[in-house]
């Protein structure tokens, strides 16, 4: 495994233990209701889901199997086969193996639990093979890369025993008698490969009086155990010579177990250790990685509201008493809060690097198993997203640069041919663009075929007939993103079915974004994803209309400004400014909030929509602020005016005004009479 | 619906210069009344909103329940239904109380409001029992309908 994806391991982890979970309950739903297409569809999508996933972390069995798993589904998906009992059966076996290979990985191992070729029932019998050979002779059963380097080492001619080693049961200095025995072994230039409990654990002292050792050395076995028995406070030791599990491993070691060679020792020492390295900065990864509920943060958020009211009214009703030995503490209890606030919103920010990271390693693995040229040049990734949101969009990122290099990019003899260079080009950029997060994928290759689309989707009864003539061209690039579609004949492993469009835009729209392709005819694609910075943080201008403050969203503002009741013009009954030559219907919210009609000086807020301008009236701007959202409720359902509220530094409340509802709402007839 | 045959605690409220009393099991906790925003173009039903500890917590105005007079609307109680928090605005509360089967009549429904359950009779005190929840479940209720 490389070893710069073991950062991305802990989320690795996480993400496929979810997603497996989520597929035992869809395979579940299957079962009981095999006709339902949304359990097809989902177990489908998570499948695929793993499939990517598991490839761009190294675990190739892992991928394979979910490939064939995937596939199982295939027939069933296109209505040519019915669900049947052996189906689920064959699902959940392979998923079971599946979830052992995550466990594994999660211990710091690796897939191989997984049969090389992936097939699902072959491992149903190993699986079960497995475990009963444990409970044979529990004390022997290692893990598969140690067993890789006993066999080698066993090939090159050096001993390899299994020692079982039990302290007496009150003996004290546990931790310290085992470092001892360890000592003895290596100072021998003996090794060991293998302890079980881990040697951090007995460092810890973390163990009952039973260690397990697999140790590699020229020595006898008499030799070997006399060493560790002059140990103190050992109760007991057994030495037996290492069985290997596995057959084919071990005619090997049969075979060439008469070469020596003196001066291998040092190799086999190399690979062991690599193998234990790598092993523990895997584990050292995940440990340092925390998921954090982001329901647990969003609590944290409200505590913290909470203590800033709190600070505000201690501040106030101090005024009254005018107390000076209080001033120096009260600015440091309000430094203090404003820092833990900014932190607070902080912990949900991360570079998206954290994303992109992944893909240069995936990139270049692809287009060597599809013999392309492809170069990738990250932008931008130091903007910074909301956790939630960069956890989510590795996904659909995956699959967009898949199906760049397997559909967009073309081979190297078509790329001279049409005269573009012979390297193809993904470009995937990130910037800040106001309250969003644009996230650029383009690639120039050949471009999408709306001819070839427009056909699929006719194939596939996606469109009608009728239907064709009025579509856009941006309408049909588009019909890629719908469920069951591909341009792609034959479906490959890498990207393939169609299941990865419609999965980019199901967690893009969930997270409230959008995802727009445009093609550029033989001149190649661009997929354009845009994210709110956050979900739940929104930068805002205050402003006050009656005795109320509301919040507009800064990403929702043109400019400001002041403005006498003498400037409003009466256009066919509509109130209109003038502002920079431009005619701008205003939304006069002094009327629509409070049934005012006021007259004097007022601010306008200019705000667009849909590229047109609509000027907001309110009495008075107050200032702009970063709010924390949150829901008004069911009961409010109907008010579409506004998207939310947010709990202010005094405990009131603002009511965040949604532009684009607020703007539908009050200038249909505007509208109208301009069509 | 409360069994008839078994006691049941409620708390006594008033609206306006009238008593009523709720199912002490349904209010989770009594506040002054905080600074509510009104939210514009909202039912009349709604008074509006408020901050609850950081919750954004709707308040139901009483006195369109009852067509009381003279509201003041000095506190807040606040309900949980279906793990949604909402307040209901009141004029004060008067005490907790026992009533007993033979104390209370739902044969009688003073104000002819779908929400009211019965009549309390505390000797010459007479007040009407509020259904808090299915207050809260209807209002819920028609919204998600209408969607």
């Amino acid at each position: 495994m490389a070893m710069d994806m073991s950062q991305y391991l802990g989320v690795f982890v996480e993400e496929s233990k979810e997603n497996i979970q989520s597929l035992n309950d869809s395979i579940l739903e299957l079962e009981s209701n095999p006709e339902s297409k949304n359990a097809i569809d989902e177990i489908f999508r998570l499948m695929h889901t793993l499939k990517g996933t598991s490839a761009t972390m190294g675990f190739q069995r892992m991928s394979k199997l979910s490939h064939i798993l995937e596939s199982k589904l295939d027939d069933v998906r296109s209505g040519k086969a019915k669900v049947t009992e052996t189906l689920i059966d064959e699902l959940l076996a392979g998923l079971d193996k599946i979830n052992s290979a995550v466990v594994e990985i999660e211990k710091g191992g690796d897939d191989s639990l997984i049969d090389e070729n992936g097939d699902p029932i072959s491992q149903i019998d190993q699986s079960q093979n497995r475990p009963a050979e444990k409970a044979v002779k529990p004390s022997y059963a290692v893990p598969d890369h140690v067993e890789d380097v006993a066999v080698s080492a066993i090939q090159k001619g050096f001993n390899v025993y299994n020692v079982s080693i039990n302290l007496l049961k009150d003996a004290t200095m546990k931790s310290a008698r085992m470092y001892i025995v360890f000592h003895r072994i290596e100072d021998d230039g003996s090794q060991i490969i293998y302890s079980e409990p881990s040697t951090e654990d007995i460092e810890k002292e973390n163990f009952e009086s039973d260690v397990k050792l697999t140790i590699i050395t020229k020595k006898q076995l008499s030799e070997i155990k006399k060493m560790i028995e002059n140990v103190s406070e050992i109760e007991n030791v057994s030495v037996t010579n290492f069985e290997i599990t596995d057959q084919t491993k071990g005619l090997k070691a049969a075979e060439s177990s008469g070469m020596k060679a003196p001066e291998q020792k040092s190799e086999f020492k190399k690979e062991e250790s690599e193998i234990q390295n790598d092993a523990e900065k895997r584990r050292a990864k995940l440990a340092k990685s925390v998921r954090v509920d982001v329901e647990k943060l969003d609590a944290l958020m409200n505590l913290m509201a909470e203590l800033v009211i709190s600070r505000s009214r201690i501040e106030e009703t101090l005024k009254q008493y005018k107390i000076k030995e209080m001033d120096e503490s009260l600015s440091q209890l309000s430094r203090i809060t404003l820092d833990l606030q900014s932190t607070v919103m902080k912990i949900r920010m991360i570079p998206v690097s954290f994303v992109f990271e992944r893909f240069p390693r995936m990139v270049r693995d692809l287009s060597k198993s599809m013999n392309k040229k492809v170069e990738l040049i990250i932008e931008g990734e130091e903007t910074e997203l909301d956790r939630t949101v960069a956890d989510e969009i590795g996904e659909p990122l995956t699959h967009l640069i898949r199906n760049a290099i397997d559909h967009g990019i073309e081979d190297e003899q078509e790329r001279i041919s049409v005269g573009k260079s012979q390297t193809g080009r993904i470009t995937l950029s990130a910037h800040q663009e106001g309250d969003s997060v644009l996230i650029e994928i383009s690639d120039d290759g050949r471009g999408f075929d709306r001819e070839k689309i427009l056909k699929k989707a006719l194939e596939k009864g996606i469109i009608q007939e009728y239907e064709t003539s009025k579509m856009t061209s941006e309408e049909i690039l588009n019909l890629a993103f719908l469920p069951g579609f591909s341009t792609k004949d034959v479906s490959t492993e890498i990207s393939g079915r169609g299941v990865g469009m419609d999965v980019v835009k199901n967690v893009v729209e969930s997270l409230n974004g959008t995802v727009y392709l445009e093609s550029f005819d033989k001149h190649g694609s661009k997929t354009t994803i845009r994210l709110p910075l956050t979900l739940s943080i929104i930068q805002v201008l205050l402003v006050e209309v009656g005795k109320q403050v509301y919040a507009v969203p800064i990403s929702a503002i043109d400019s400001t400004l002041s403005m006498k009741e003498s400037d409003v013009k009466d256009l066919e009954g509509r109130k209109t400014a003038i502002v920079r030559n431009e005619l701008v219907p205003l939304l006069d919210l002094r009327e629509i909030f409070d049934g005012r009609n006021p007259d004097g000086r007022f601010e306008l807020v200019v705000t667009k929509y849909k590229g047109k301008k609509y000027g907001l009236t309110v009495d008075r701007l107050i200032r702009q602020q970063d709010i924390v959202i949150k829901a008004l409720g069911r009961f409010f359902k109907d008010t579409r005016e506004f998207s939310g509220g947010a709990i202010l530094g005094n405990g009131s409340i603002a009511l965040i005004i949604d532009v684009p509802s607020i703007v539908d709402k009050y200038t249909q007839n505007i509208r109208n009479v301009k069509v | 619906m409360k069994s008839l045959d078994k006691a049941f605690e409620v708390l006594g409220i008033k609206i306006g210069n009238r008593e009523y009393a709720v199912d002490i099991g349904t209010v989770e906790i009594i506040v002054e009344t905080p600074e509510i925003a009104r939210v514009p173009n909202s039912k009349d039903l709604m008074k509006g909103v408020m901050n609850l500890r950081g919750r954004i917590v709707p308040v139901i105005d009483t006195n369109k329940l009852t067509n009381s007079s003279g509201m003041t609307g000095s506190n807040v109680i606040v309900t949980k239904v279906d793990d949604s928090e909402v307040g209901f605005l009141v004029d004060g509360v008067t005490e907790v109380m026992w009533v007993k089967p033979d104390e209370f009549d739902t044969t009688m429904k003073m104000g002819g409001s779908n929400y009211m359950k019965g009549v309390i009779m505390k000797g010459q005190r007479l007040m009407s029992l509020i259904d808090l929840s299915k207050v809260v479940l209807d209002e819920m209720g028609s919204n998600i309908q209408e969607v």
